[in-house]
């Protein structure tokens, strides 16, 4: 790029590729050809944003429009932050150095609750105005989308709109709108009244939100002609079809997961209630295993990776793996590409394609029971009983294996110690399963590591109105689990941090009032607060009593169903309706059997065209001739 | 059959680190489609070795590289083809066939010629003067504590021009002078403040010592 900022400065930073772009497939237009010019954030330190499938997607799509031009920015790291602020250097792109002020659309990537202080940051050292409200008309309109999108309210007062569901969707039609309103010398407003009448385009300026007496919401009203009642979130309806890189960016700097990453399909079928990626991303839409080769011959050929990882929520579920599998390894596996599948079920299958997959190591193998007991997955609707895991574990022991990790959560509704004490029972028996198997069959010496999150409930889940665990009771849970595990002597624990859940819980499912708090957290310095090291829980705990306000409010509190919660006018799709049912049925015990099995219709998946109901983009609901 | 390119490391790309930029050229190889050999074990990687690494931060006009490909192609099309998907700033110069007997450059090279950019004029005399001296004393890190060592048999010859100096210095794996270690001890030597960050560094060329005497390109 043509750098803005001088290689004086980037001597001095850790890692400066993060600064400097011009990656292998990183776009080089001429910014004076274009009528659009869009920098595209993802508000985390390059490493882990170029990591993202999401930002590949969307920035080769928003090139491929010639009158666009589509930069990346990222959150600079503390160090460089500290340069800029020093030398008055305002945040640039990494594709023209030139200053993001200057462009027409900065979009944030928003992919969980701990970037927001970095969102507010990146704005401020872009020299932008902070606030919606504040902003003139030679500054950029500022977007957001991505999952946390599904609840815009906590960053209401910073974002001017929100893109609720799938970038691909509505992108294409906003910047359409953009380019002729340009032209016509149009005021921001004027622009945002235009695009507040699409599907999933969300102006949060055109909404008032009014409080009952304890702050809960008494409305929410359009204040604004041009603005719905409800956004309903907008899906890509065929994956086949949709959008997908062919030439996604190769960063020089090894990054989180520096590798050819394939989506196969989205949504799930599961339905695990404690997990709002289950139901955020339904409906249930595949790719085929043709579309599927296509879009990696292309990116293998165009990015000389060495590794592909296919990736949705749970790939076992896809019925087409079997013959994907075949095809990529018998393809590629002389070229020396490693093929790896997170997320993977354990049963005969996977652990047979591991062993073809060449695995000489045998890496550690990973189990998700989520929770200890059987009573406890019930609730949760982790479709996945005790006799499973043991079963997977003991064909894993035969095969060799002899590493195994477990994911838990803690602070789940209606936990009791009991529960907290079965995840180690849990591992008792696993490791029982391992001593069944003969000596000379079973890899010598096992090991079990087992690591337990703090539960957020989240919004838009079948637990939206429950209570979270106070750090304190999680601690106190933590070292119970401990005291339990250490009888375990081939088990090992690995902690999380409470107090960053219970910050993420406040915020997950946080109203407007909140935006002020984020404002002040992020006065008081908070950066990069996914990272341990940088989060301080004080500043959160200063912010909310200068402000007179509680996190109890938000996270212990119990909602009732009808309370109007903050995201209500946001509709992502699957219908309050199913999910008070799931509460309630949790609450039984009672598990909901999974798509496949059956259709729980957990939402109106029909689409308006030209005042016609469509047929569901389900593909599951719609059955019929889908691999899944 | 074994090659031997040299190429470049540009602007675009000097901010690259060591183990970076060797990924970036094996997913070149990739891109390239032609098959270089790999070695097996544990992790399969490919073969390929490059000569003294440049600081992260420093361009280059003559880097090398030696790797063996499965099958017999032309020098022409092998450069051609890593051309045409290589990263901006990474330019394959020259390939040449190489002969089993041949060393590796990682081995073979001796010398290093740099163009450096300086922040401040130096004078001729002021050079004449610190090479004139009878040792160019410097402390060396090695392993066993920080060493006097004299340098001045490192530098084959240097020369200034207003703010630029051009040298030669030993760069190799038996000897080596860091480049950044001679402008130092030059700025000590003349009394100019050192700020490692203000002065840029192109290496113009990598050099073997053929028949004692001069100094040859790797290819
Ligand atoms: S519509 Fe039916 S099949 Fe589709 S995601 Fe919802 S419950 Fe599953």
């Amino acid at each position: 790029m043509d750098k803005k900022v001088s290689d004086y400065i980037l001597k001095q930073v850790e890692k400066p590729v993060r600064y400097t772009g011009g990656e292998y497939n990183s776009v080089v237009k001429n910014p004076g050809d274009v009528d659009i010019r869009f920098a595209f954030c993802f508000p985390e330190v390059y490493d882990i944003g170029m990591s993202y499938l999401g930002l590949q997607i969307l920035y080769g799509m928003l090139n491929e429009r010639s009158d666009t031009y589509c930069e990346r920015v990222f959150a600079p790291w503390v160090d460089m932050e500290t340069k800029m602020r020093e030398n008055d250097i305002k945040l640039f792109t990494l594709e023209t150095g030139d200053e993001v002020r200057k462009f027409d659309f900065l979009g944030f990537n928003l992919l969980y609750e701990m970037t927001y202080t970095n969102v507010l940051n990146v704005l401020d050292l872009s020299g932008i105005s902070i606030y919606s409200k504040d902003r003139g008309e030679d500054e950029p309109i500022v977007c957001a989308g991505g999952p946390c999108a599904n609840n815009p309210e906590p960053l209401a007062d910073f974002i001017d709109f929100f893109n609720i569901g799938d970038g691909e969707a509505k992108l294409d039609e906003v910047l359409d709108l953009y380019k002729e309103h340009k032209k016509s010398g149009g005021k921001r407003r004027e622009f945002l009244e235009k695009i507040a009448r699409l599907d999933g385009i969300y102006v949060p300026a055109f909404y008032d939100v009014k409080y009952n007496e304890y702050g809960t919401i008494k409305s929410v009203d359009v204040i604004n002609e041009n603005a719905k009642p409800v956004v309903g979130r907008v899906v890509v309806a065929d994956l086949n079809t949709s959008y997908f890189p062919d030439k996604p960016i190769v960063p020089f700097l090894e990054t989180v997961h520096n590798r050819i990453t394939l989506e196969v399909f989205r949504g799930c079928i599961r339905g695990c209630r404690f997990c709002n990626a289950g139901f955020m991303y339904r409906p249930i839409r595949t790719k085929s295993v043709d579309t599927l080769m296509k879009q990696l011959d292309a990116q293998v050929k165009n990015t000389g990776f060495e590794e592909i990882s296919l990736v949705s929520l749970s790939t076992s579920d896809y019925s087409g793996l079997p013959e994907l599998a075949d095809k990529i390894i018998n393809k590629y596996s002389k070229q020396h590409i490693s093929l790896s599948l997170p997320s993977l079920r354990i049963d005969e299958f996977s652990l047979d394609l591991m062993n073809r997959l060449q695995e000489v190591r045998k890496s550690g193998l990973t189990f998700a029971p989520e929770a200890g007991t059987q009573r406890m997955r019930d609730m949760i609707n982790k479709g996945l009983t005790e006799e499973e895991i043991l079963e997977g574990c003991r064909l894993a022991f035969e095969g060799g294996w002899n590493r195994v990790k477990l994911y838990f959560m803690m602070g789940l509704p209606g936990e009791t110690d009991e529960d907290i004490i079965g995840i180690a029972d849990l591992a008792r028996k696993i490791v029982g399963e391992y001593f069944k198997v003969p000596k000379e069959i079973r890899a010598n010496g096992i090991s079990i590591n087992i690591s337990a999150s703090c539960y957020v409930p989240k919004h838009n889940t079948p637990f939206q109105w429950e209570s979270q665990n106070i750090h304190e009771e999680f601690e106190r849970k933590q070292r119970l689990l401990r005291d339990e595990i250490k009888k375990v002597k081939q088990a090992n624990y690995k902690y999380h941090d409470a107090k960053t859940s219970v910050v993420e819980g406040v915020l997950s499912r946080a109203d407007r009032k909140i935006g002020k708090i984020i404002y002040d957290v992020w006065k008081k310095g908070a950066r990069f607060e996914g990272w341990s090291d940088h989060f301080d829980y004080t500043k959160w705990q200063e912010a909310f009593l200068e402000n007179g306000m509680s996190m109890d409010f938000y996270n212990t509190r119990k909602r009732e169903v009808d309370e109007i919660l903050p995201w209500d006018h946001i509709n992502v799709g699957v219908s309050k309706k199913f999910l008070v049912k799931e509460k309630e049925k949790a609450l039984r015990g009672e598990v909901t059997p999974n798509c496949k099995v059956k259709c729980n219709r957990c939402g109106d998946w029909r689409r308006d065209v030209g005042g016609v109901k469509s047929e569901s983009i389900c593909e599951m609901q719609r059955g019929g001739g889908i691999i899944l | 059959m074994k090659y031997r390119a040299k190429f470049t490391k540009g602007d675009n790309v000097k901010f690259v680190g060591h183990l970076d930029l060797l990924r970036s050229i094996q997913r070149t190889i990739n891109r390239a489609g032609i098959f270089i050999k790999y070695s097996w074990g544990f992790n399969p990687h490919q073969v390929f070795s490059i000569a003294q690494p440049l600081s992260v931060g420093q361009t280059s006009l003559g880097e090398y590289m030696d790797f063996e490909l499965m099958e017999d192609i032309s020098e022409d099309e092998v450069k051609q083809k890593l051309n045409a998907v290589a990263p901006r700033g990474i330019e394959i110069l020259k390939v040449r066939r190489l002969n089993e007997s041949e060393k590796k450059v990682a081995a073979l090279v001796e010398y290093g010629e740099y163009k450096v950019i300086l922040d401040k004029d130096i004078r001729d005399e002021q050079i004449k003067n610190f090479m004139l001296q009878d040792k160019i004393e410097v402390d060396k890190e090695t392993k066993s504590g920080t060493k006097r060592v004299d340098i001045k048999g490192d530098i084959v010859n240097l020369k200034a021009q207003g703010n630029v100096l051009h040298t030669t210095i030993s760069t190799g794996s038996m000897q080596n002078l860091k480049i950044e270690l001679l402008v130092e001890t030059l700025y000590k030597y003349v009394g100019f403040e050192y700020d490692e960050y203000k002065i840029d560094v192109e290496r113009q060329d990598l050099y073997y010592m053929h028949e004692g005497k001069t100094l040859k390109k790797l290819i």
